[in-house]
């Protein structure tokens, strides 16, 4: 039971990790606060819907993410840059983005609950006579190989350095000679396309409508706020202390008072923090 | 300014009803806009084009917002119910005038639509409502307006209202013989999940009581918020418990969600069948055959039932719907419904709210699929009776069991005292 609550927490601490680290770039370089999160994760599940079909699913799971990033780059450009270093700002502009691609998709695609097959089915064995869904351990597998690979690449990289700079202080990035809009844009789409990544991998598993983003947005949230809003490795450890706590509450009571322990545990820590939202610079 | 005040009247009604369904915000903000403008131009459409001879009828379902997926095939078989007794000429002579308004998934809305359709366009009817929710806020509108409400859908039951006509399967119809059935078929050892709210409640207490009068036992009862579609945990726990059956009454999108990740996790229907008081063709479709393959619904209706009306009204549907488009209970009682109705007025001699009511006891119609007729009975639910489906490869459901005609008890006596089972029908609002 226990390699089991561990291996269920790894895997909602997946989802929130892949939907929090995007969140926490997209905030951390053009303090923008953005709600329409979890419309990427939605675009990414149907992405799923549209492209595994004619594709083939492990395909689609490498292109959605791509894809989305394309459409984040270009609204990024046209629309997310005029929000900028404004958070009430940002949050009102990408409210309004988030009810407008629920409603496309929704016109476009219908209302109704669309399907995604399954990768692969059946469950993997997980020694000590425990076993587990596959399409799982492939969620889990996607999602630590693709934080460490984000994380790598904003520690090492020279374009990493760039994003960074740009996050401390844009303006003397700027004065530096950097492009800092080439940098935004890069980070927006950086984070949208993990978004959409989440998205592509929760599809099989999950029931795919145009309303079904937000509680993704949520969750990412709740994640950032504990993880202190710029902090990329503080966010991947709370996303799987989240899910790890709400496995080992969930899988031996319920789901139910597994919400309101990390919920409470959420706002003991927001409360007794100095830290808020409307901080912004640090 | 049009636009400006009802969306701020409508805003704060949605956050009551947000609080009390958790429903999403940010959806319901979206559903509330949609409907502004639709409500316009159905009021506009409907104003140009009535005349005194029709005869007014309220269609009142969400075709927009999250429940729309569910209510709009509704609407659909009410339309097609209306325009055939039209096309036959009417009832008496009389068409049927069908004045659709869109609740938009929002129980606020619900009860604005409903009074707007009963105060104001004094219709002689109302066909509507789904979620238990919208039909408890609108429940004051009709019994204060002394109007009809034909409510077409399955219950939880506990409740009699003097102005609704309860058309579908109440609880101790849909779940007496399906639970005898299923602890006889497929075990003792019963794992129940439901979403967190009164109706799923209300069903997994009663079949937890039925159950363990046939000796079966329920190892769990556990509740999900209704957003919930990640299933992990209840799963590595029912993994755990090794029951023989699943009783599910899990709602929305996380229904076909519970069933993907049942599959994903290696069960199989053979040693550990889900049976579902919720799970429709409908729900079918979006996971898909593979996955909903041997899993069971009791229901008193199915679109594979073999009668040549059903491959008819089957038919009909599809050609004027979407050939993608399955039937299902809701769809066919919603059907049954205008024809009940139609019925009642038949017999009332006249389309006033009193005179149909008053009329309503004993009105009968055979709907498709079935042999025999449903009847209203005195305490405005009506009878019916359940077969028990498994699905198929084609995410249907074949028609296995055929349980006999069942009598409604609003109240049943497995988990309401005798000394608290009142007269009915009864009003329900103060």
């Amino acid at each position: 039971m226990l390699v089991q609550i561990l291996a269920q927490g790894l895997s909602v601490g997946a989802v929130l990790a892949l939907t929090a680290l995007g969140l926490t770039i997209i905030y951390g370089v053009m303090g923008v606060v953005n709600l329409a999160h979890g419309e990427f994760v939605l675009l990414g599940a149907y992405g799923m819907v549209l492209l595994s079909g004619p594709l083939g699913p492990w395909l689609a799971i490498l292109l959605t993410p791509l894809a989305v990033a394309a459409i984040g780059l270009a609204l990024d450009r046209t629309l997310i840059r005029w929000l900028y270093h404004d958070p009430v700002k940002s949050m009102l502009g990408t409210f309004g983005l988030a009810i407008v691609i629920r409603q496309l998709v929704q016109i476009v695609e219908g209302p109704e609950l669309r399907y995604v097959g399954l990768p692969i089915s059946g469950a993997v064995p997980l020694g000590f006579g425990e076993q587990f869904a596959a399409w799982r351990v492939v969620l889990i597998g996607f999602a630590i190989v693709t934080t460490i690979a984000v994380a790598l690449w904003l520690a090492r990289s020279a374009s990493g350095l760039k994003l960074r700079t740009t996050a401390a202080d844009s303006e003397i990035a700027a004065s530096l000679g950097m492009n800092v809009g080439r940098v935004n844009a890069v980070a927006f789409a950086v984070g949208t396309g993990l978004a959409g990544l989440a998205g592509a991998l929760i599809a099989p598993l999950e029931s795919v409508y145009p309303n079904m983003g937000v509680s993704y947005l949520v969750g990412a949230f709740l994640v950032v706020i504990l993880a202190g809003l710029r902090n990329v490795r503080r966010a991947l450890a709370w996303a799987a202390a989240v899910g790890l706590i709400t496995a080992a509450i969930a899988v031996p009571f319920n789901d139910v008072l597994a919400q309101v322990v990390v919920w409470g545990v959420a706002l003991l820590i927001v409360a007794t923090r100095r830290q808020t939202l409307t901080v912004a610079r640090v | 300014m049009n636009l400006n005040e009802p969306h701020t009247r409508r805003e704060a009604l949605r956050r009551g009803g947000a609080a009390a369904l958790g429903m999403s915000a940010l959806g319901g903000v979206l559903s509330a806009c949609g409907s502004a403008v639709k409500s316009a131009t159905n009021a506009s459409a409907t104003g140009a084009g009535s005349s005194n001879d029709a005869i007014k009828v309220g269609v009142l379902f969400s075709l927009s917002g999250d429940l729309s997926i569910a209510e709009v095939p509704m609407a659909n078989a009410t339309q097609m119910a209306i325009n055939e007794i039209n096309a036959q000429g009417g009832i008496g002579g009389r068409h049927i005038e069908a004045i659709v308004e869109d609740y938009a998934s929002d129980f606020g809305v619900v009860v604005q639509k409903a009074r707007k359709l009963v105060n104001d366009d004094k219709v002689a009817a109302v066909i509507g409502c789904y979620a238990s929710a919208s039909r408890k806020a609108v429940l004051p509108v009709f019994e204060q307006g002394e109007n009809v409400l034909l409510y077409p859908t399955f219950y939880e039951g506990l409740e009699c209202s003097t102005n609704v006509i309860y058309t579908s399967l109440v609880a101790n119809q849909h779940l007496t013989d399906t639970t005898s059935w299923m602890v006889e078929h497929a075990g003792k050892k019963i794992y129940m999940v439901g979403s967190n709210y009164v109706g799923p409640q209300t069903y997994n207490a009663i079949v937890t009581k039925l159950a363990e009068q046939k000796g079966a036992s329920v190892v769990a009862n556990r509740f999900f918020p209704l957003e919930q579609t990640d299933f992990g945990s209840a799963l590595t726990a029912i993994g755990q418990a090794k029951p023989d059956l699943i009783w599910c009454t899990i709602v929305g999108a996380g229904l076909p969600a519970f069933y993907k990740q049942y599959h994903a996790a290696g069960f199989t229907p053979d040693k550990l069948p889900i049976f579902s008081g919720i799970c429709t063709e409908q729900e079918l479709g979006a996971m898909g055959g593979a996955i909903a393959k041997g899993h069971y619904f009791p229901a008193s209706y199915f679109e594979k039932m073999s009668t040549s009306d059903n491959s008819s009204f089957v038919k009909r549907y599809k050609s004027q719907y979407g050939s993608q488009e399955p039937t299902n209970m809701p769809m066919q009682a919603s059907y049954n419904s205008v024809y009940l109705l139609a019925a009642a007025i038949e017999k009332a001699g006249e389309a006033t709210p009193k005179a149909i009511l008053q009329a309503f006891p004993g009105v009968s119609h055979k709907p498709p699929g079935l042999e025999g007729v449903v009847t209203v009975q005195p305490n405005h639910h009506t009878t019916h009776q359940v077969f028990l489906g498994r699905a198929n490869g084609e995410a249907l459901y074949d028609v296995i069991a055929k349980f006999p005609e069942r009598a409604p008890e609003p109240f049943p006596k497995s988990i309401v005292p005798a000394s608290k089972i009142p007269s009915c029908p009864r009003r329900e609002s103060a």
